[in-house]
């Protein structure tokens, strides 16, 4: 939306706000609307400037002279408008994903919000986001400790698995931040084993414990972004390429782990190149799609899958 | 000149939404300075026709009555404000952390939704669980122009890259519904091309979402029941059970959902669990390569001999 139409889009929900808000100052609201200083200004002024009629049929009554602002009179712009429909669709989407990481926010809560701003829409809200949301079968407490901890201040106590080594480690970590994209849920933290800043899936957490110490991270510590950092948050860069002929139905392995490069196959599958910290996670990753991968490189990957494979074939002799 | 335009709708507003019957035209150009300093019939013509169409597609209900000897123009602010609503403090909190999703496209609408809310009343903590950052899987910058397409009943273009594949193909969608499943939104809606119901997921959409054609140009079926569109395919699935042979210090995600625990001895012990879906807990078992072994189901035990002996060359 540009200039004019922004401008009084704004207005037109900032004086009812203001209406709401009696004696607000203009800090506060310039920065609840995430405008300057100035810009504010130029909206209070216009708005008080606008009238209708040469003998004044209709006009805005504003004080905003010293720091605070009093609407006076608002006349018919007394209430917002309802939400648009874009507008509506921000809240109902947020909220169904947050309903859709186990204990982060309580259901009954999330339901009630989602009616009530459903109803607020005024226009059919099911066709905007549907019916068909999955909610979590079980709240999670491990959402619950994190953020308690966050809340807090608190350091925590891990037991962390680690798939590709099917190994737990424990690990006292203070929390930094709780990441969550689509289900999954993420605790950024400085990890006091590693010392360094670590993120942890919250599903891989086998049991935690929030301690009496308080949480400290290190000033210098920084947080990377998960949503960057691909599928080996917890790896340590390394050289070792891998590269697989994924039959057709095997090519989804490129929706869920970053590739370096993917080759279209004359069988309609792919010839893909991956980066992995540990040969043990592309050992796992190839056993577990049975078959549906060949190993092209390197020769040791390929020969250990064919050893574990019939050293596991022995146990169902 | 913004200042003057911002100046002038407000004034068109106030001045219709303020009037106890339809404004005419005449009356308009009366009471609006702008308009009545206007150079020409035309000229005047041609700006309160663009302010009009300006003030609609801010959502601003401006209505045309006809009827008398005049046509008029009325805006009925109170029918069409945000009615009164109340949220406890813990549903204004989950309002504050759903705001939180939107990072980019998003955020703005955001904004300016949450701004409303508080405009009837409502008190939003933007601080409440600052330090926890909820976001999208991606295809944020998809959901404002869909919405918008299925509440005006308008098909949509975009290019999206199907499951595993390396490129992505245009498609042309009639829009009833987005719809989330694991976390994922998808857009359900009728596939021009392919003349059937299909889902999208919006992550998989790369670029912009297009609207195409006329408003009004579909009806969303009675009977569409988006969400058997992105169903779980495990979802119906009786959960059974299932039984194997773990070594000791190992298996810790199957560990984890045991029911129950036995010690073999020699290193080994047997857990039972339940599984809806036997090729993916045999996928599952045959990841932990030669430290599980499946007695139960069966089936999972044929899939996974079956693997293990293409995968030991073996065949």
């Amino acid at each position: 939306m540009a200039g004019a139409s922004d401008q009084l889009t704004r207005l037109l929900t900032l004086i009812p706000w203001l209406v709401a808000h009696p004696g607000v100052t203009k800090a506060e609201a310039a920065r609840t609307f995430a405008i300057s200083g100035a810009q504010l200004e130029a909206d209070l002024e216009l708005a008080a400037c606008a009238e209708v009629g040469r003998d004044t049929l209709a006009s805005l009554d504003i004080d905003f002279w010293d720091d605070e602002i009093t609407v006076i009179d608002a006349q018919s712009v007394d209430r917002p408008m309802q939400l648009r429909v874009d507008e509506a669709v921000t809240l109902l989407v947020g909220l169904r994903s947050l309903a859709a990481v186990p204990g982060l926010a309580d259901r009954e809560v999330v339901d009630h919000a989602l009616a009530k701003v459903e109803e607020a829409i005024g226009v059919s809200a099911s066709t905007v986001t549907g019916a068909g949301t999955d909610w979590p079968v079980a709240d999670d407490a491990v959402v619950g400790a994190v953020q308690d901890a966050l809340a807090r201040g608190r350091r925590l106590q891990l037991s962390y698995w680690t798939p590709t080594r099917d190994e737990v480690s424990e690990r006292a970590v203070d929390p930094m931040r709780l990441v969550t994209v689509a289900t999954a849920g993420y605790l950024q933290g400085w990890c006091h084993s590693t010392e360094a800043v670590r993120t942890f899936r919250l599903d891989r957490i086998v049991s935690v414990e929030v301690l009496e110490e308080p949480s400290a991270p290190p000033l210098e510590a920084a947080l990377s972004d998960v949503a960057q950092a691909g599928g080996n948050w917890h790896g340590t860069p390394t050289d070792l390429l891998v590269v697989l002929d994924l039959a057709p139905h095997a090519r989804w392995v490129i929706d869920y782990h970053p590739v370096e490069a993917a080759v279209e196959n004359a069988d309609g599958g792919l010839r893909v190149t991956l980066r992995t910290p540990e040969l043990a996670w592309a050992r796992r990753l190839v056993l577990r799609l049975a078959g549906g991968a060949t190993v092209v490189a390197p020769e040791s990957l390929a020969a250990e899958v064919r050893l574990t494979a019939a050293e596991a074939l022995s146990a169902y002799a | 000149m913004t200042a003057n335009k911002t100046e002038r709708l407000l004034e068109v507003l106030l001045c219709l939404s303020q009037a106890q019957r339809p404004v005419t035209k005449r009356q308009l150009r009366d009471a609006i300075e702008d308009y009545s300093t206007a150079v020409s019939d035309e000229a005047f013509e041609k700006t309160f026709e663009r302010d009009k169409a300006e003030l609609r597609d801010l959502g601003v209900p401006l209505e045309t009555v006809s009827g008398g000897d005049e046509e008029g123009y009325r805006v009925d602010l109170s029918a069409h404000a945000l009615p009164p609503v109340t949220f406890t403090s813990a549903e204004a909190a989950l309002l504050g952390l759903a705001r939180r999703v939107w990072h980019a496209e998003g955020a703005a609408a955001a904004d300016r939704a949450l701004r409303k809310l508080e405009a009837a009343g409502v008190d939003v903590d933007p601080g409440a669980l600052s330090l926890v950052e909820p976001r999208l899987a991606g295809g944020e910058q998809a959901f404002g122009p869909i919405a918008q397409a299925i509440a005006r009943r308008q098909g949509i273009t975009f290019d999206h890259r199907p499951s595993g594949a390396t490129t992505s193909k245009s498609r042309r969608l009639q829009p009833w519904g987005v719809v989330s499943r694991r976390g994922r939104w998808y857009v359900v809606g009728h596939d021009l091309d392919r003349e059937a119901p299909r889902a999208f997921r919006l992550d998989r959409i790369a670029g912009s979402v297009q609207t195409n054609g006329p408003a009004a140009a579909f009806d969303i079926p009675q009977d569409a029941d988006i969400s058997t569109l992105v169903a779980d395919p495990s979802a119906g699935r009786e959960a059974h059970p299932a039984q194997v042979r773990v070594r000791e210090g190992t298996g810790h995600n199957l560990r984890r959902r045991a029911t129950g625990v036995v010690s073999l001895g020699q290193g080994w012990d047997r857990l039972t669990l339940t599984t809806r879906d036997d090729e993916a807990f045999a996928r599952e078992v045959l990841a932990y390569g030669v430290d599980v072994v499946v007695e139960e189901p069966s089936r999972t035990r044929e899939l996974v001999v079956a693997a293990l002996t293409t995968l030991a060359g073996n065949t």
